[in-house]
């Protein structure tokens, strides 16, 4: 019911941000975060809960001790890397049932359910198809002949190349007043960005254990991210049904909240439970099994063109400065190309601009090129 | 406010045209008439012949004659038909025949006869200006109407009963009081118009008054039990004289409590966002009547639920009475009569639901002349269409209403827009029937259709079926019975065929059938007795899941039917114990049966309803009794009058539902789902305390109210954490069984005519919730009481009517209300890249509290009484102020950040422009 709000927004509804008055600060709560891969080597972060309004960094738990558990009392630790975090290197496991215990430095010991080993199909595909208003509809497909349904879950992570505004050439170095042309280029990055919906389907209600375009995400026609070459990997895991009621959970009380429509909030917190204080809650669900992966391309050739792309460069401009004025040029401008002399080789001067429009890593993205890039 | 309704009270004309002067000449006649009115005769002499009729309607409207004449002269006729009456007739030269009572008039009138009632001949009015028509008013000659027949009857008491009806259209006029002033002795009208009233034999004024008519007043003499019809007159200025003192005796000198009625010219009045007069609206503008939000399906009462209102459309029960998400009521404001709401002292012969019972009624179409309204507003529009089918006989009325939203939608430049759809329509018909004096049928239909689909997507559809017949029957003066047949069907579906390979539909639909039986016996005057009794037998089909297309996977899935049986008795008692106090007493005996065909899970006894805890399954047999309930429910009134305008009032009463809804949002869904009490489902058991205090003071027509109550509900339905409603085979593991309790305090100063008229209320009220079960899964918030979801402590309404003069009048509408609960993130934390978030407890903090203010200034036509179409504009500004009052709060995880949002549905001044015809 989520795109009732929609309409009902239509009907001349607004929406405003809200900050609540006064919430009573709540407990700090241990967060157990992460999986074990059964593939590769895997990451499980110890943070704690915080007051909603807090801007503080996320509080990490160090200290703690973490060790798998199988059904037959079988022990794997894991090793603690700083940060909160604590890792497990590629191993086998044979097809067991598993228990996540932690210790806290405070020696309070914490325990998940039991849960099996949840190997994941391979993805069939993951496909996009245009959609009526131009933009990219992405989706994935999948299918499990050995089991008659199948709960899954998604995760993907987005990684594609953008340009600064303007393409410097030259370098002016400040303290000299000198301009030298550029070494490395800052012109072009690359940039990734993970998925924060949570993204689950199950086949229990078809009689096939079939996954036919499940949506992952839509990208409006103007995106950034589609200007040149975008790039997805999807992550598929095969979920228990406990572990797809705690996500359905989990996403209906933080992505379908909204309308009266929306269900009441319900408080969730996984398979986890304190046993030396059982009436303290935590906050995670533990989840064992392999992870298939597929990656796949877009590149602008493939779409029509948008009539403007959203770059958040709109009002970059450039300037010019004449040779004689470059012994008073100061600022926090970079250089961008020469003007060249009307009647003769050589430059009469150069043009410039602020850095951020010029600079593409100064929006978070990297001029190295990714291993994985094609 | 047509020609007919100008025409008059006055007491010589009937029909004034003037005819020439002829001849004298002998007609004959040859009429067969069978108790019909004496109108009917008078005009069958008109028609075949030029005699002229002149009688005051009000002195013959009770009179019945029976003629069996074969080639009569008008006199022998009329010789035999007042032959032991008190009625005499004069003919004169011109052959106008005058009929009086007791005195024969002289056919040689003085020659200043006309200037001396100040009226001249040639004016006295068919059509006549206003100034004229209330001289008119002023002259008042009542003749004493003589009841029952002389001397043959020895009781000191005897009844007078008839129908009250409007002149001009013939439609009864409802919960008009029939009074005497001394000893202050009244009743009300019924809601096919019928009174009884039971009077010390000899001569009484008997005043009528009603709502949006004239009062008038008939000086009767009662030698025995006998009849008198009468006939009203539309109040021309229904602004001015609307809420009047029908009302305002009601509220003091009625012995029910909690019983708001809305009058539909009020209704009107009120501004709404999107033009169209409405019900629900009106009925929010009530105290002790609240919403979750505006645009908001559904109502909730003194703090009752919204699925705890009995809902009914002459008399079949509506289970979605919205449109639209709840921008518009299920019914359309044009073809209503009355609305009645009852918040607490319900009388037995409502029972099913346990917090309110909302009765709408229809109008009956006119059974004179042809009519039409409608209307034109920016998203619907609506049209009505009534007339006679045998004049004065039978009568009928339709009228639709549809929306052009969808054409609207597909205007829009963006394509998520223009994909959308969302329609709805109904239609209504209504056909009544006067079989004779003592019969009456009615008929009633109702169906609508509500379809929306969001962003070309998955397809959401609903609708409602009504259908009623009613037969009332007059046994005689003291005793009448309405024999009922109703049903009542509410379905929706919901499909998705964007990929062929999860093509679905899912379809729900609740079936019911109604009989009934409801008989008045008004025993003597202390005495008026209600019995009856009812059954309706449900059929629901809780959900059918379906695959579409070759190419889908979906596994066909359908709950079991579930069936079962309502049925009830009830008998009430009414009695004036004296001029001061009067009691009422009721009992219903309802009960329910749920039966076969069905598989009844079996649960490990002692243990936790759950999926784990299934140890077996009974299989019962069609029509084998699966489960069964039921009990008494006892109604109690009492009114005590403390001084002539003041009264006290005390109620109690028991309510049992055996039908409740399914839902875990905050407001009703289109998918919410209706279940019937099972063996793990257990009926609802509301009781309700009230007592109220009423004053009016007559010569400025204020009237106070202060009415408080405490109310209990057992057996309410909670959800576990992530219950999943539908097509869930086991719903009774995924409920927590809850109880509530409601209390507050209701004041309202009402305003009821003037040019200023209106009402200010407050209302303060708690509604709170508690659900202890026996594990930690099944408790919430601990096991102690929480506020509900409409729990809104403080509630202020005003409304309010200024008339500048007969053509415009300005309306505010002013509500305050504390924000209702909700429950709100207190901790944030990291799973997965993506914050999330972990909730308070149940309903421990609140939305921001709620203020709006609407206007609306309504333009009637000229009144001249003879045109073409009598039309009405109505300009209104919806939220004035423009005040972003939040609809939801909520926080979602946008990008991995979580942010919090206030919604508002109108966030701005919404002005409309209405315009309403009539011909």
């Amino acid at each position: 019911m989520k795109r009732v709000l929609f309409l009902i927004i239509l009907f001349s509804g607004c929406v405003d941000p809200y900050t609540p008055p006064n919430l009573k600060s709540s407990d700090s709560l241990l967060v157990i975060d992460g999986y074990i891969d059964t593939a590769t080597k895997s990451t499980i972060n110890l943070t704690r809960t915080k007051n909603l309004t807090s801007t503080d960094p996320i509080e990490i738990e160090e200290g703690a001790t973490l060790w798998l558990e199988d059904n037959a009392g079988n022990k794997i630790f894991l090793q603690e890397e700083g940060g909160g975090t604590y890792t497990l290197a590629a191993q086998s496991f044979p097809p067991k049932e598993y228990s996540l215990h932690v210790i806290t430095q405070d020696s309070k010991e914490y325990i998940s359910e039991f849960v099996p080993v949840m190997e994941s199909p391979a993805i069939d595909s993951v496909s996009w198809e245009l959609t009526a208003d131009k933009g990219v509809q992405l989706y994935v497909s999948t299918h499990d002949d050995q089991n008659p349904e199948g709960f899954y879950r998604w995760s993907f992570e987005e990684t594609w190349t953008y340009t600064a505004a303007y393409n410097s050439v030259y370098d002016f170095n400040p303290a000299t007043k000198t301009v030298t042309v550029r070494t490395e280029s800052i012109y072009q990055c690359w940039t990734s960005d993970r998925s924060n919906d949570i993204l689950i389907a199950t086949t229990q209600r078809l009689n096939k254990n079939v996954i036919s375009e499940f949506p992952l995400i839509y990208k409006g026609n103007t995106s950034e991210e589609l200007r040149y070459r975008y790039s997805i990997l999807v992550n598929q895991y095969a979920i228990t049904e406990d572990s797809y009621n705690y996500w359905q959970q989990q996403k209906k009380n933080t992505e379908d909240l909204g309308t009266l429509f929306g269900p009441l909030p319900t408080q969730i917190t996984g398979n986890f439970k304190c046993i030396t204080d059982p009436s303290e809650k935590v906050v995670g669900y533990f989840h064992i099994g392999s992870v298939s992966s597929k990656r796949i391309y877009i590149s602008f050739e493939d779409l029509p063109s948008p009539p403007f792309y959203d770059t958040g460069y709109s009002s970059c401009e450039l300037n010019g400065v004449l040779l004689a004025g470059l012994q008073n040029f100061s600022g926090p401008f970079t250089f961008v190309g020469g003007i060249p002399n009307p009647n003769g080789p050589g430059v009469i001067g150069y043009t410039y601009t602020s850095q951020f429009c010029a600079d593409c890593t100064l929006r978070g993205g990297s001029t190295t090129k990714p291993d994985f890039w094609e | 406010m047509k020609s007919g309704t100008l025409l008059l009270i006055l007491l010589i004309i009937a029909c004034l045209s003037i005819s020439k002067a002829q001849g004298q000449q002998t007609n004959l006649f040859t009429i067969e008439l069978q108790n019909q009115p004496f109108t009917r005769l008078a005009s069958e002499i008109e028609q075949k012949s030029d005699y002229k009729f002149f009688f005051n309607p009000a002195s013959v409207d009770s009179l019945m004659v029976t003629v069996s004449a074969v080639n009569q002269s008008a006199e022998e006729i009329l010789s035999e038909v007042f032959k032991n009456t008190e009625y005499r007739y004069a003919l004169d030269a011109n052959q106008y025949i005058y009929i009086t009572i007791q005195d024969i008039i002289l056919t040689e009138l003085p020659s200043d006869f006309y200037d001396r009632t100040g009226i001249s001949s040639d004016t006295l009015p068919r059509q006549t200006d206003d100034k004229r028509f209330e001289d008119a008013e002023k002259i008042k000659v009542e003749k004493l109407i003589s009841i029952g027949v002389r001397g043959t009857s020895s009781k000191p008491t005897a009844s007078v009963a008839g129908y009250i009806r409007n002149r001009k259209t013939g439609e009864p006029v409802i919960g008009a009081s029939v009074l005497i002033e001394n000893p202050l002795t009244g009743v009300a009208t019924d809601p096919n118009g019928y009174y009884s009233i039971t009077l010390t034999r000899g001569t009484h004024a008997l005043q009528i008054r009603s709502m949006g008519m004239k009062n008038t007043e008939r000086n009767i003499l009662l030698h025995s039990d006998g009849k008198l019809n009468i006939e009203l007159e539309e109040d021309v200025l229904p602004l001015k004289e609307v809420i009047v003192e029908s009302e305002r005796d009601e509220r003091v000198l009625g012995l029910q409590m909690g019983l708001e009625r809305i009058d539909i010219k009020t209704m009107k009045q009120i501004p709404v966002a999107m033009g169209e007069a409405d019900i629900l609206k009106a009925v929010l503008t009530l105290p002790g009547v609240q919403s979750v939000g505006e645009a908001t399906v559904g109502f909730n009462v003194r703090g009752g639920a919204t699925d705890q209102n009995l809902i009914l459309f002459n008399d079949a029960t509506i289970y979605n009475p919205s449109h639209l998400f709840g921008f518009f009521s299920s019914f359309n404001a044009d073809l209503l009569k009355n609305v009645e709401l009852y918040k607490s002292g319900v009388p037995a012969e409502y029972g099913g639901r346990i917090s309110s019972v909302l009765d709408v009624t229809t109008r009956e179409g006119n059974k004179r002349k042809w009519g039409g309204s409608g209307g034109i507003s920016p998203i619907t529009g609506r049209f009505a269409l009534e007339g006679p089918i045998m004049k004065d006989k039978s009568s009928f009325l339709i009228g639709g209403r549809s929306t052009y939203s969808d054409w609207i939608l597909k205007q829009s430049s963006y394509d998520r827009v223009k994909n959308s759809e969302a329609a709805f329509y109904d239609l209504n018909l209504n056909i009544s029937h006067e079989i004779n004096s003592k019969n009456n049928i009615y008929l009633s239909g109702y169906t609508s259709k509500d379809r929306f689909k969001l962003e070309g997507d998955t397809a959401y559809s609903y609708s409602n079926q009504a259908l009623s017949a009613k037969w009332r029957h007059i046994f005689n003066n003291k005793f009448f019975g309405v024999l009922t047949g109703n049903y009542s069907g509410y379905d929706y579906t919901i499909s998705s065929d964007k990929n062929p390979v999860n093509a679905f539909d899912l379809t729900y639909s609740i079936q019911q059938l109604q009989a009934k039986a409801d008989f008045t016996y008004f025993l003597n005057s202390k005495h008026t007795l209600t019995f009856g009794a009812s059954s309706i037998n449900y059929q629901l089909s809780p959900g059918t899941l379906t695959p579409v297309g070759t190419e889908s996977l979906v596994i066909p899935d359908v709950l079991q039917n579930e069936q079962a049986f309502e049925s009830a008795a009830y008998l009430g008692d009414n009695f004036e114990v004296n001029s001061r106090l009067s009691l009422y007493g009721g009992l219903r005996y309802s009960f329910f049966r749920n039966y076969g065909p069905r598989d009844v899970l079996i649960y490990q006894e002692g243990s936790v309803l759950d999926v784990t805890t299934i140890i077996d399954t009974v299989t019962y047999s069609a029509d084998q009794t699966v489960s069964t309930s039921g009990g008494p429910e006892v109604r109690l009134s009492a009114r005590y009058s403390l001084l002539k305008n003041t009264s006290i009032k005390v109620s109690y009463n028991r309510m049992r539902q055996y039908v409740q809804m399914l839902s875990n949002t905050t407001a009703i869904a289109p998918t919410d789902i209706w279940k019937l009490s099972d063996p793990y489902i257990k009926p609802l058991l509301g009781d309700q305390f009230s007592v109220g205090y009423y004053k009016n003071s007559r010569t400025k027509s204020i009237e106070v109210s202060i009415e408080a109550y405490y109310k209990i509900m057992q057996n309410f339905l909670d959800y576990k954490g992530g219950a999943e409603l539908i097509l869930n085979h086991h719903i009774e593991t995924d409920v927590l069984n809850s109880q509530g309790k409601a209390y507050g305090a209701e004041f309202m100063v009402k305003k009821t005519s003037g040019k200023l008229n209106g009402w200010l209320s407050y209302t303060y009220s708690r509604s709170l919730v508690k659900t202890k079960g026996d594990s930690e899964a099944e408790t919430i918030n601990s096991g102690v009481y929480y506020p509900s979801n409409y729990d809104k402590p403080h509630a202020v309404n005003f409304i309010g009517n200024y008339k500048f003069n007969r053509r415009f009048s300005l309306s505010a509408n002013m509500v305050y209300s504390t924000g209702r609960p909700i429950t709100l993130p207190l901790a944030k934390y990291t799973i997965d890249v993506a914050e999330r978030l972990l909730y308070s407890d149940r309903n421990e903090y609140r939305i921001p509290d709620y203020f709006r203010t609407d206007l609306s200034l309504n333009i009637e036509g000229n009144h001249k009484i003879k045109k073409l179409a009598h039309s009405s504009w109505s300009f209104s500004v919806y939220n004035l102020t423009g005040r972003r009052n939040a609809y939801s709060v909520y926080f979602t995880s946008d990008d991995g950040v979580v942010r919090g949002y206030k919604l508002s549905i109108f966030g701005n001044p919404i002005p409309t422009i209405t315009y309403n015809f009539k011909f």
